[in-house]
């Protein structure tokens, strides 16, 4: 079984498993403007190719009982910022995790793997006569 | 991975499917004594040099692809900067593509290929081009090399310590046709 984070409480008990985290992670990061989608291993690419949606692509998550940490692979678009980026993403990721699962995320590490540049326009040529 | 990884790959999936097949077809009754006992047989008694020479090729290639297996794949390179929140690490593939489509747009600029390497001072670019006709070479790469120290620094906070750039060629002009 994939590990995961566990809480007793008096009422019973709650598991969050990694990969929700991971998904978490996932989509916080794909949100900030700027960011292309996540780089994926072969298995995540298999699986789109198959039509599954790999919605922890691009993520590893460490979580322990009180903390996480995360690594992220992401693709940017050309002509941003990506410092930027980059410090919103964790900013945004750390903010998803923390508020969602209650864990405290000490660390958030961006790769970014690629950039994607958006296809030119085809001019759209004047016919010569009328 | 090049492009002979590619094809002696592709090579021994081919003898691994061919493999395959056979066992599926004797697995359905099939008996391969019959079809391919005399075409050995044949075979091995007009000349022992070539299924010698095949079965050293096969040999070669599975041991090739033994070793490519445990070759593993090449370390990505990346440039590394801490925040508070933890590292942000941009690969060279993503430095080099910013670069060349950078640099691509440059006015005068046709063609180029590029190198990156990291030092502790920043980014060493080095830019092979080709340019266009009739123009000032040297302000054409001054102009490459100013936009791109700057431009790098903005777009991800590299510093570029410096840009070697090498005119290997000039575009030639397309002749105006008759």
């Amino acid at each position: 079984m994939a590990e995961a984070r566990q809480e007793r409480s008096e009422l019973g008990e709650l598991r969050i498993a990694n990969e929700v985290v991971g998904i978490i992670a996932g989509l916080a990061a794909t949100e900030v403007e700027g960011v292309a989608g996540m780089s994926g291993s072969v298995g995540a690419g298999f699986a789109e190719m198959i039509g599954r949606k790999s919605l922890s692509k691009g993520v590893k998550v460490e979580v322990g009982e009180e903390q996480a940490a995360v690594d992220l692979y992401v693709v940017m678009h050309y002509g941003v910022p990506i410092q930027e980026v980059a410090w919103k993403i964790q900013e945004n990721v750390k903010r998803a995790i923390e508020g969602m699962t209650g864990l405290d995320v000490v660390e958030i590490n961006v790769n970014v793997q690629g950039v994607h540049f958006f296809q030119e326009e085809k001019k759209i040529e004047e016919p010569r006569v009328k | 991975m090049t492009i002979l990884d590619r094809v002696l790959v592709l090579l021994g999936a081919l003898v691994f499917a061919v493999f395959g097949f056979l066992l599926f077809f004797i697995a359905g009754g099939w008996d391969p004594s019959l079809a391919l006992g005399d075409l050995v047989s044949t075979w091995a008694t007009v000349s022992t040099v070539a299924p010698a020479v095949l079965g050293f090729a096969v040999l070669l290639l599975g041991i090739y692809l033994f070793f490519f297996a445990l070759r593993g794949l090449p370390q990505e390179r990346f440039v590394e900067q801490e925040t508070s929140l933890g590292a942000v690490r941009i690969s060279f593939r993503a430095l080099e593509r910013l670069v060349y489509k950078a640099v691509r747009e440059q006015s005068g600029v046709r063609d180029l290929d590029i190198s990156l390497k990291a030092a502790p001072e920043g980014l060493t670019i080095s830019i092979g081009l080709e340019i266009h006709p009739d123009l000032n070479i040297p302000s054409v790469v001054e102009e490459v090399q100013r936009s791109i120290t700057d431009y790098v620094l903005k777009t991800t906070g590299i510093n570029v310590a410096r840009i070697y750039v090498e005119v290997r060629r000039i575009a030639r002009t397309e002749q105006a046709g008759a």
